[in-house]
Parts: C-alpha cells; structure tokens; sequence
C-alpha cells in the first residue's frame, strides 16, 4: 500500500480517485436516484393530496397559487401567552436561572450547571467546580435536557398486561405491591449500576423491611472482567482512578476511553491536559498506542494504531506483558502468536513504557478476566499503582456483575422470584445478550414485575406495573461517582408528569407510608389529594437526602459546623470532595494461569466481528433523543443507523474478494452466531482486514416514535464467555455480497466539499483512471495523481505536524500564511481592518491537537441554537441543519491513517464572501467582527450558502420548526411518524427563548452565540465596567471536555484567544481566498513513535 | 409584386402574390375560428401549463426542499432554467435586431415570432428566481422602494440584484420593440374589423394611418430600439453570468464566463426559435430559415466547444445549456 504522507483524504472514492466519484464531485450537484427520490417525496405530497379526485386536482392547483398570494399579507398564528399572577421571587422574565446539579444515568456521571429561565430547564452547562470533569462535557449530557421534554414519556403509572398497558393510580400500584410483598418473599431489584448513597441507603431500608431482597447489578455495556481481575488481584471489586493526565505513554488495548469507557469526559479532559503545551518550542506530549481492528474514536486520536483482529486481543496483551517483564528481568509466559506487524510493534512500545516506568498506563477494554488480569500484571511491572493508577479514589461508575444477571434469569426460570423490580434504565429484555431469554424467565415471576423507567421500553412491556421515576432535572438526589466525590442531583422544575421518586417508591413499599407517603398528588386520584395521612414536605426524597448526608456525609468534612452551612455550600457548589487518601494496592495474581486463558487468536480469515457501544445513543437508553441521533457518529459520519464497517482492503481467501465490491450505503447480510442482520455498510479505514465492526444500542423495538426501529438491534448476537462474562467479538462470521441499497443512507461527510479543484495541469481536468496492474488490489494509489477532495492539501484546510518535526513544521507553515498575506495584500479593495482593530473583535480558536472528535459541541450548539433536527431521509439528501459540523479527514498510512477532526463553524469572515452577495442584505457584518443573519429579511436565494467557501451555511429547505406561515406542512422526522419532531408544545418547551426559531425559507448559520455575547455586554454595563476576557463563553466552547475551544475578544491583547490566534501554530482555513476568517485552528500534532511507522 | 428584387436571389415570397394576397394571408387567421390543430395544440399546453402550477403549488406550500437541492450548491433547474430563458430570448431578439440593423428583408418573415418568443421567454426567465426563492411571499424586498423600514434598500453590490436591473430593462426595451413592430399591422386588422373588435384595434393601433410621416417615423424608432436591444443582449447574459463567475466558488470563479453564456443563450435560442416557427398550424410555413440556422448552430458550436476542451470551470457550468 501506497504512503501518502502529505496527503488527506476522507473516502475511499477520494483516495482512489475513483472516476465516477471524481466526476460527481466536478459537478456541484448531488445527484440523486430520482425514481427513489420521487417515491420518497410522495409521502409528504400524499399528505396533502390523499384521496383527490381530479375536481381536487384543479381546486388545489387554484387554491395553492390563491393561498401563496394571500399569505404575504396573512397573520401569523396567535399564540397566547399568560404572565404570571403572582410573580416568584426567584425569576426575572428574560433573565436565565443557573442550578448547580449532577446529570447521572446508570454509570454516565457529569457535574452540570443547569440553565432554566421563566422556570424551564434549556441548557445543560459543565460544572467547571468539579475536579473530575473540570466542567468538560459529552454530547449525551448536552443533550440529555431534551429528555426532559420527551413526548413518549410515561405520563403516570400504568399496569400492564399482554403488552398493553392502561393507567393506573399511584395508591393502586403501591396496594398491587403491598399484595405480593408478604413476609419472606423472594425481592430481585435488577439495575444498573447505582451511584447514588441514598438510593442504595434506601434500598437497604427496604431489604430490611423484606429480607429476602438481593440488588442484581449489571451494564449493558459491561465492563464485568476488568471489576472481577480487580477484585481477585486487589481484592476490591472497583474501577481504579486512571490519571491520564499523570501518563506520558498510555497503551489501550480497544478502550475506547475517549468515547465510551468508563467515564469518558473525565478521562478526556485529563488526557488532553498531557497533550497541550503554551509554547511550541518547548512542547512535550504524552503518546498513546491503542489496539484495535477498528477505527474507535480514542483510536482516532491515538498517535500510533496496532491494527489486531479482536481475537488477538488476548494474545497481545500477553504479547505486551512478556516483552516488559523481559526488560524487567521477570520469567515470561507462554502466549499465542499475533500477527507480524503488531509484533514488532510490542517490542518497541515495551521498550518505550520500560523508559517511561511510573509515567505509564495500559488499559484494556475487553470484558475478558483473564486479559484484564494479564493488564493489572503490565501495570505492576511499570510501578503505574499509585502513579498513574489510583485505588482511593476508585470510581463508582460501573458496578455490574454479568454472572449475576445470568444467575437471576436462572433462578426467575426456577421460580424462586416472587416480585421482580427493575430499576431505572436497565432495560435486559433489550440488552442482555439472550434478552429473550429473560423474558421468558420474566413470564414466570410469582407476584409482579415492576419497572421504574420514565420511559415504556422492552423490559416495561413484559413487567406487569410501571412506576415511572422522574427525570433526573425534576429529582432530588446524589451521586458518588468515585470515592469521596459526592454531587448533588436538585431539581430545576416540578415533575411534568404523575411520575413518584423510585426512592419514595422504596420507602412506600418498605412499609414506611406515615413517614413517607405513597400518595404524591396526583391527578388521576383525586382521593390522594384531598386526604395525604401524613405530609411532611411534598418532596419526600428531599427529606430522606438530607437526613442521610447529614448523618452519612457531614461528618466527611471539618469545614463548615453547621450542618445547615454545609448543606448549602454543598448544594449551591453541586459538588462536595471528601479527603480520600490514595492507595496503591497490592497486585497478588497468577499471570501465567491468566494467560494461558486469554482469547486465542482465531487463526486463517474466518470474518470476525467487534462490538462497540455507540458514542451517540450508548447502549441504546438514549435511543429515543433526536439530538443525539442526528449528530453524526464521530468516525464513521453516519446518523440515524448503525451502519457496519467493514475494511476498505479485504484479502486472504477468495471468498473475500467479492466483498471488495461493496461500496458505502450498500446492505449486506452479517452471519454471526448463527443469526443473520441486514445492514448498510460503510467502508472504514483503519480496519484490520477481515474484520467488521457494528454499534450497539440501535433497533429498539419498544421506545418513542424517534427511537424505535431505528438502525438493527445486535446485542443477541453477543456470547456469554466461558468465564461467564459478555463477550464484545464474535469470530467465524460470514458476510454476504451486495443486497440491495439502503436509500436514505445518510453519511455527512461528503456533505460539504471545501476543495473542489483539480490540481492544475493533469489531463482530463486532473482526473485519471486507476491504473490497469491495480487490478487485484481493491484500492491503489498512484503517487502522480492528487485525488480530489486530496487537493485539500493544496487549500489550507488542514495542517498536521508530529512532535519530532513541530519547529520545522511551525516555520513552514509561518512562511506559507506569509505568502498567502502578501498575495492578499494586493487586493484592489478596500479594508476595514483599521475598524475591526476598535472596540471588540470577537475571534475563535480551534486547538486541533486537544479536539478529539466527540461531538459534544455539536450537540451543544443544537441545544444552545434552537437548531432543527431533520430526520434520517432529510440528512440523506443533504439537509441537515447543523451549525456546527465536525470534519473528519484522513492522512498518512492509507491502510492504517491518522485522523484530524475539524469543527467547522461559520468562520466570520472579515472578508465575509457570502456578505457581498446578499441581493436584499439581509447577512451583513458587525462592526465587532461577527457575520450576522437578519432572518425577517432574508428572502431564501441561498446565494451566500453558494458563495461560501467553507459550506457552512443551513437553509431551511421545509418546514423544520412548525414556525412557517402555513400550517400542516412539515417533514416527518421518520417515515410513517405522524408528526414532525418539535411540533408539539411539550418538546418546544425547550427552545432558547433568546434565539429566533427560524421558519422555512431563510438561511441560518453559526452566530458565534451573539446572545450570549449581548448578554455579557449588558452585564457588564450594568456592573459599571468593561467586558473581560471570559465574560463570553460560547456553547461549543463549554461544551468542550478537552478544551480545546476558546472564545473571545481578539482585540483585546490579553484575552486568552488573543494568545491563541497569534501563535506560531495557528492558521486559517482557505485564507489564500482572502476572506479574512475570525476562527484560527492549532494546527494537529502527533507524538509517534518513529520506530512503529 | 412591386419591389425590385435581383435576378439571381431566390425570391422570399414564390407564388406570385399580391399585397392583397399577402393582407388576406396574414389577417385571415385573425378573423376566422381556429383550426383543429390550433385547438389541440392549445390543450396540450393548457394540460402542461396547470401540470406546471401545481407543481408550483407544491414548491411553494412545502417548501423548495421538495426539489430535493442541497449543498454544497443550493440552485439547481431554478437557475438553470432562468439562465436558459434568458438565452432563448436573446436569439429572438438578435434574429430581429440584428437583421434590422442589417437590412435583411427576410427577417420580416420571423422577426413577429422571434420578439414574442423573446417576451414569453424573459417572463419564464423572471417567473424561476421568484419561485425558486426560500419565501417568495417577500419577493418584494427585492426592489428598490422607499419604504419605511430606515429605509432600507436593497445590496447594490449582488450580481443578483444586477439581474434584476438587467432583466427588467431586457423586458422592457423587448417590450417596446415587439409592440412597435405590431402598430401598423394592428392598424391594418382595424381597417378590415368593424363592431366592438374595430374598436380595440383602433385603440392598439394608435391612430395608425400610413402616413409616409408615420412610416419614416417607425423606420426610426425601430432602428433606435433594434439599436438598444443588440448590445443588451450581451450586456444581460454578461450579467446573468456574473452570478456566478464574481463568486469565489472554485468552477463558478472565472472570466470566460460572460462571453460563454452569451454563445451559448444565442446557440439554444436559434433551436428554440427553429420549433416554434413551424407554424402550420395557423397556415404558415417557415421557409429560408433553415439555411440561417445552420450558420449560427455552426459559429456558436465552434465557440462554445473551444472553450469547453480548456476550462475545467465550463464543464461545471455547461449543465445549465
């Protein structure tokens, strides 16, 4: 395979200069299959046409003109809105409330910051107190507000039977459970991992009042074999503190640690802390080596990738451990073979961990005991316990055993269960590898099963009662994510819904109904309301918490006597750190016996297949978030599907080759484990030949309307290990040739081409036919031939650099901006410069080395923009509406590249291109820098969206947002939905009141937050001083776990971004264009290990 | 026939006729019930037509989105369709303007075609921005008119409000030129009308009498508006195609643009005119015409394809002919 080390690419097409695509790039326009297309669109015209005869026919085509005439001069849709009576002291219309709290799902833990304004949550802020995530966020937490406004949440209790469910009051649900709770009966109460000391305290209030009561614990996404090799080799049964930040080489074996493992905004944050330095000269970076067969997006962002089949793991690790303890002078174990490449590679990287002992970390993400034993072994050679691994402050994030959850559907099966409580969002019926299994055994529980999920899942539908739990934004509660790190959960509005605390729901049924009372005043049972027995705060889990933290956590502190002082500081902070002393832990394992039980490498070119957990939707609980569904997949740039990776480059067997013909959006039929799943395909690169890889977490059947049936449900094709851990690969797969097409495939990466020329002076325009000898290779580069989207490099797009060749690196790109300023200099225009150097200049920085790709700012601008989400055929066509977009380009090693994400906003160009052409000026520049959008005055020519170099403007081509003139008239979200995402009252409850919701027809773009700009300005008035630097935070910006955004007034010579935009490192894109952009990018640098290239 | 015509010239009218012959010929269709074919080929575009509007319909109730644009371009048959209007009018007004200039006599026999096509075809042309626009309820903003809000006025710098200018003025001097023509026709349906129909054609004929004075003054403002209408028809499509070539898009960035567009709007307007003269349907036949159309398919093919082969940026834009 061809190097191409100058060169970026980010398709196969593209690498290839494949003719067709190249042709199609030549033309600007995206040409669709048009029969599909037709029959696609006929579902919104069927609408409006349903039934007509040919009278119909006529009277629309002469109402519709008659209709478009008047409606210029029709009134928009009053819509009332009623002032409060008496006002609440705490809110002022038009001024944003902040509650410090804690967004907490199963093992997802993240301190937050809530925004609420007139008493409505909007906006989720990272809590920058917290000194585990430092204020970082994910896409999930970002979008986790919109849970709270979930139409398809359950709206009271129900009882269920036969898969149909009826409402029921709360007294009836509690009489139900009373009924079956008798004396010594058999409680199961099966979560997911708890965090929260008062829930568990409650719980135990609970088993104390029905003995017979075991917690079952479990992930879906288990992490089951690293707990147990801990609890044999240390004898705690935790997830240790990984410092990343401490680790100057770290070595993954397919953790995804950056996007799904564990606690990934934490670790995210630390690891980027290792990877920035202020001055180029002097920068020093940690090196992160990560194993895998495919392209995860810690993987992405790994300065050197070991491609291994996902059952060479095992051997690796072992591999790994025996080149270290031959350094240490340690007796080595017998291990298996792994292939060529990734052996040479463990040599080199023992040698570097060996040079870097007590700076060094190795991790491993296989659910295997015995490779995670085999890790613990590497880690106590290295000296990295009480260096860069910590077992003090060990984390709560995930506590599940996959031994007990299999134990439970055993003993349901025998019928020793009397009454099941499922907690939460486990949801095992979806996501237990023989989830049928479970609900066949859930059929034979004695008394009922109960669930608490806000939401009617899979697992709901075999309970026999719901008692749906709030949202976490209308609960009280706490977390103990690790050891001594308490948060606080408050709540930011009154439950929605007749939803109870599964805590209160504890309490009642432990028997304590004077003390807590059953009854929440519900509106379905008005005998409830009038006639409480005993009411002690309507928040009775309030009650309880503070109880327990001030007999549980008070006393973890010297700082505040009072409990009442301390309580508020605790609440108003959202976090409160106990002194935790660290511990190294004493490793006592057999390595040898451990080793001979890893996972063996499967040998010839059986097909294997790795599961991973979805960055977007986790392990599937996070399904029915629009949000989150269409934000792009950071590597693969799919949304709304998990599609299948394969390799860009099968070889081996024959059988193989036919396989080569597949292309992105074809369906293909994967055999694993005896079960056969149709899938789109994406070709991947970076993927160890042979080998396919799919996300978990799609293809809920029971949900909301935006989750279910959305991608493929595989988690049945997973295998229970012989250790009695789930197993996330499968071997001896089989993959069938093309079957069919998926049509509404949508993958956004080739959405927005920036280099749409050739490079002068080839034949053809530049375009060349591959070669003839490259026949039996699937992809071939011709060295001479500079691919399409490749002439990038010849745009300043992206800039990449390695640590070794950063100074000449720097100086090159310090000359090319020279020249590209000089050539622009000529111009025969006018500048404004003298007036942007006034007042404030409002600039952006990108730090390309510290992005890691994770979507969180996307996903934040979504929330913070009121942006429209559009469904999976409008993205199909190219309509998403993101401001925000994240690029992903590859470069390097064809068969095994590094990869650089760009987020790419509007770039607020001085220069503004899209500014000139405006026939009506309805997009115009502010005197502080910022290129803005009159929305009332545009009229929809997409002109500027033409003229935009870097395609970051969105036009509202339908109705996205319900706000249009004409009613009726918007795009479903997914075929066959009855109503357009954001059309109901319930969900535009979370619209930002401070950002016009756009309507169909106008062009919208990245504002750079103007609101959040005017807001610190009249701030600042008001307090009678001058605006300073961090007054204004952007959305995407305190989004950022890595920090790699910063915001701010770029005239001001001691702002941060000031620093940032006049770094050596720092370019503009396309800046040869002269638009004179606001946004600079910190070029990319890598730490590679010359030895392994 | 009374005109002296060289010997060697094939005559423009063979038959023989008289000015009464050729007066019966030309007002005859006027004054009597059209044709089957006329009423067929009538249907035909009624049917199109309202199949148009209810697409129309469609667009504007749901949105442009239905057209399935997207980026990275958000035109597409939008603009292309206005871009080939646009050209299909220029060749009518070249075939009459230029030919006047020239003092063709035989452009009499198409230069009433050609100026129609013209008008319809520059308000097909107008007709694409307004629907292609994301809300065309606010077309409006597009005019310069004082108003209230500032004011505020329009960007003079887009190339899209040039098109406005240029269009509008493109229809109006087509406008003038076509109806100028008409007047002494009018003037000779209106001497053969009696009734309510004598009545219009008096008013449409303005007091047309064939006065020599008459004459020598058509003469004039016909050279005069023939005059204007030549350089606009490379003025306009210059302008059109400023949509693109001012912008920094890379294929849309480029000189050759102006004269490229102008090449190609004359070369697909002389096809068009070429169908829709064969007029038999109201008892006419197109004669002579074909020798003409061959000489300008050949000189425009030949500069069109020069420039085909060598910009990269021609191949990007050569869809919208």
């Amino acid at each position: 395979m061809n190097k191409q080390d100058n060169n970026i690419w980010v398709g196969v097409e593209d690498l290839t200069n494949d003719p067709q695509y190249l042709e199609n790039a030549k033309q600007e326009f995206f040409e669709l299959p048009i029969v599909d297309a037709l029959s696609k669109e006929a579902s919104v015209i069927e609408k409006a046409t349903q039934g007509a005869s040919r009278r119909d026919f006529l009277k629309y085509a002469g109402f519709g003109l008659g209709a478009a005439t008047i409606a210029a001069g029709c009134e928009m849709p009053v819509r009332k809105a009623i002032p409060y009576v008496v006002k609440p002291d705490a809110i002022v219309p038009g001024v944003a409330n902040y509650y410090a709290s804690t967004y907490v799902r199963g093992g997802d833990y993240c301190p937050i910051l809530v925004k609420t304004r007139e008493g409505r949550p909007i906006k989720v802020e990272g809590n920058t107190l917290s000194p585990i995530t430092g204020g970082g966020t994910s896409a999930r937490v970002q979008a986790s507000v919109l849970d709270l406004y979930d139409t398809a949440r359950l709206k009271g209790a129900f009882k269920v039977a036969k898969g149909k469910k009826t409402a029921a009051t709360w007294k009836s649900i509690d009489e139900e459970v009373a009924r079956f709770l008798k004396p010594g009966a058999q409680v199961r109460v099966l979560t997911n991992t708890i965090m929260s000391p008062s829930l568990k305290a409650a719980i135990a209030d609970f088993t104390t009042a029905h003995p017979n009561t075991q917690v079952v614990t479990y992930d879906p996404v288990s992490v089951s074999g690293l707990l147990d090799a801990n609890s044999a080799n240390f004898g705690q049964r935790v997830v240790p503190a990984y410092h990343f930040d401490k680790a100057d080489r770290v070595v993954s074996f397919g953790a995804d640690f950056l996007g799904t493992w564990i606690s990934p905004i934490q670790y995210a944050a630390d690891f980027a802390k290792n990877r920035k330095s202020d001055d180029y000269k002097t920068a020093t970076m940690s090196r992160l080596y990560q194993f895998e067969s495919y392209m995860s997006l810690t993987g992405s962002n790994a300065d050197n990738r070991i491609l291994v089949k996902p059952s060479e793991m095992g051997a690796a690790t072992v591999a790994l451990y025996n080149a270290v303890a031959k350094l240490a002078g340690q007796p080595t174990v017998s291990g298996s073979k792994i292939n060529a490449t990734a052996a040479t590679a463990v040599a080199s990287i023992a040698k570097d961990l060996w040079a870097n002992q007590g700076k060094s970390l190795v991790i491993s993400g296989s659910n295997d005991v015995a490779e995670q034993i085999v890790v613990n072994a590497i880690n106590n050679i290295l000296g990295s316990y009480g260096a860069t691994i910590d077992f003090g402050k060990y984390s709560n994030q995930r506590q599940g055993s996959d031994a007990a959850v299999q134990a439970l559907i055993k003993e349901m099966n025998g019928g020793q269960v009397d009454a099941l409580i499922v907690l939460g969002d486990a949801n095992p019926v979806y996501d237990l590898p023989n989830g049928d299994a479970f609900k066949a055994a859930l059929g034979k529980v004695k008394g009922f099963s109960l669930s608490t999920n806000g939401m009617y899942n899979e697992t709901s539908e075999a309970c026999s009662l719901l008692a749906p739990d709030h949202n976490y934004l209308e609960s009280w509660g706490d977390v103990e994510a690790q050891n001594g790190s308490y948060s606080l959960v408050q709540p930011t509005i009154n439950p929605l819904f007749d939803t109870r605390s599964a805590l209160v729901s504890f309490l009642a049924w432990a028997g304590n109904s004077n003390a807590y009372p059953t009854v929440m005043p519900a509106a379905n049972d008005s005998t409830a309301v009038a006639a409480p027995s005993v009411v002690i705060s309507d928040r009775p889990e309030y009650d309880y918490l503070v109880k327990y933290w001030q007999s549980n956590v008070f006393g973890k502190q010297s700082k505040f006597s009072t409990f009442q002082g301390f309580w508020d500081s605790a609440l108003h902070d959202g976090i409160f750190e106990a002194n935790v002393t660290a511990s190294v832990g004493s490793f006592a394992g057999d390595v040898a016996a451990a080793a001979t039980k890893v996972s063996k490498p499967v040998s010839g070119d059986a097909l294997e297949v790795a599961f991973y957990e979805s960055i977007n939707i986790g392990a599937g609980q996070y399904a029915n978030n629009p949000w989150l569904q269409e934000m792009p997949d950071p590597v693969t740039r799919h949304v709304w599907d998990n599609v299948l990776c394969i390799p860009v480059n099968w070889n081996g067997k024959k059988s193989y080759k036919s396989l080569n013909k597949l292309k992105d959006g074809d369906k293909a039929e994967l055999t694993v484990n005896g079960k056969t799943y149709t899938f789109a395909v994406v070709r991947m690169f970076g993927m160890k030949s042979n080998t396919v890889a799919i996300a978990l977490g799609y293809g809920r059947t029971v949900d909301g309307a935006v989750g279910v049936n959305t991608g493929t449900n595989i988690y049945n094709a997973l295998k229970v290990s012989k250790s009695g851990t789930t197993q996330y690969f499968a071997t001896g797969a089989t993959l069938s040739n093309r079957k069919g097409e998926d049509h509404d495939f949508a993958c956004v990466q080739h959405h927005h081409t920036m280099g749409l020329t050739t490079k002068e002076g080839g034949k053809d325009g530049g375009v060349r036919k591959a070669d003839n000898k490259a026949k039996d290779v699937p992809f071939y580069v011709d060295e001479e031939i500079l691919a399409y989207q490749g002439t990038l490099v010849d745009r300043s797009v992206i800039r990449t650099s390695t640590l070794a060749n950063l100074k000449d690196d720097v100086k090159d790109l310090v000359d090319e901006r020279h020249h590209h300023q000089h050539l622009n200099d000529q111009t025969l225009y006018p500048g404004y410069k003298d007036i942007y150097k006034q007042g404030h200049h409002w600039n952006l920085s990108v730090d390309l080395s510290a992005c890691i790709g994770c979507g969180a700012c996307s996903v934040a601008c979504m929330a913070e923009n009121n942006v429209p989400v559009v469904g999976k055929h409008e993205v199909s066509i190219h309509h998403e509406m993101s401001w925000l977009r994240i690029d992903r380009y590859y470069y390097g090693d064809s068969e095994n590249p590094n990869v650089v994400y760009q987020p790419l906003m509007c770039q607020h160009c001085d220069n503004a291109p899209c500014e000139n052409v405006c026939p009506v000026g309805a997009t115009n520049h502010s005197s502080e820098g910022m290129n803005q959008m009159t929305y009332n005055r545009c009229i929809g020519t997409r002109y500027c969206a033409n003229n935009c170099p870097y395609k970051v403007r969105r036009f509202n081509w339908l109705d996205y947002t319900t706000a249009d003139i004409f009613p009726w008239n918007e795009p479903t979200l997914k075929d066959g939905d009855e109503q357009a995402f954001g059309a109901d009252d319930l969900t535009r409850m979370v619209l930002n009141p401070d950002v016009t919701v756009r309507s169909r027809g106008v062009i919208e773009k990245c504002s750079f937050c103007v609101q959040r700009v005017q807001e610190a300005k009249l701030t600042a008035k008001v307090e009678r001083r001058k605006l300073r630097d961090g007054d204004v935070k952007s959305a995407c910006q305190t989004a950022c776990p890595t920090g790699a955004i910063t915001f701010g007034d770029g005239n001001d010579t001691n702002s941060e971004v000031h620093k940032k935009m006049a770094d050596k490192r720092n370019y503009k894109v396309l800046e040869e264009v002269n638009t004179a952009p606001s946004v600079g990018y910190w070029m990319k640098v890598l730490n590679k290990n010359s030895d392994l290239v | 026939m009374s005109a002296i015509v060289a010997k060697v010239r094939e005559p423009l009218i063979e038959g023989n006729k008289s000015y009464h012959d050729i007066t019966e010929d030309i007002c005859s269709p006027t004054e009597r019930l059209p044709g089957i074919a006329w009423l067929v080929g009538l249907l035909v575009s009624v049917s199109v037509l309202t199949f148009g509007l209810v697409c129309i319909f469609i667009t504007i109730w749901f949105g442009i989105g239905t057209w399935h644009l997207n980026r990275t371009i958000g035109w597409g048959w939008d603009i292309t369709n206005f871009v080939w209007w646009i050209g299909i009018g220029h060749a009518g007004t070249l075939i009459s303007a230029i030919l006047l200039l020239f003092r063709q006599r035989w452009r009499t026999g198409v230069n009433r075609a050609a100026e129609a096509m013209t008008i319809f075809a520059v308000m097909c042309a107008g007709l694409f921005p307004l629907i292609h626009m994301g809300r065309i309820w606010l077309g409006f903003f597009i005019f310069p008119y004082p108003n209230t809000r500032g004011p505020l006025w329009v960007n003079f710098n887009s190339p899209l409000l040039w098109d406005v200018f240029a269009i509008s003025t493109y229809l109006t001097v087509s406008l003038l030129f076509w109806y100028t023509g008409l007047v002494p026709d009018f003037a000779t349906i209106r001497d053969r009308a009696t009734g309510f129909r004598k009545k219009v054609y008096n008013f449409l004929s303005f007091g047309w009498t064939g006065a020599a004075k008459h004459w020598q003054r058509w003469e004039n403002v016909s050279l005069v508006l023939a005059g204007l209408a030549t350089p606009l028809v490379l003025s306009v499509h210059t302008i059109v195609s400023f949509d693109f070539a001012t912008s920094v898009i890379p294929g849309w960035h480029t000189t050759i643009f102006p004269p490229y567009f102008v090449a190609g709007a004359v070369f697909s307007g002389f096809i068009q005119l070429y169908c829709s003269t064969g007029r038999n349907s109201i008892g006419f036949s197109a004669k002579n015409l074909s020798r003409i159309f061959s000489g300008m398919y050949c000189w425009c093919f030949s500069i069109k394809s020069r420039y085909d082969g060598t910009s990269s940026g021609g191949g990007t834009i050569g869809i919208l002919f």
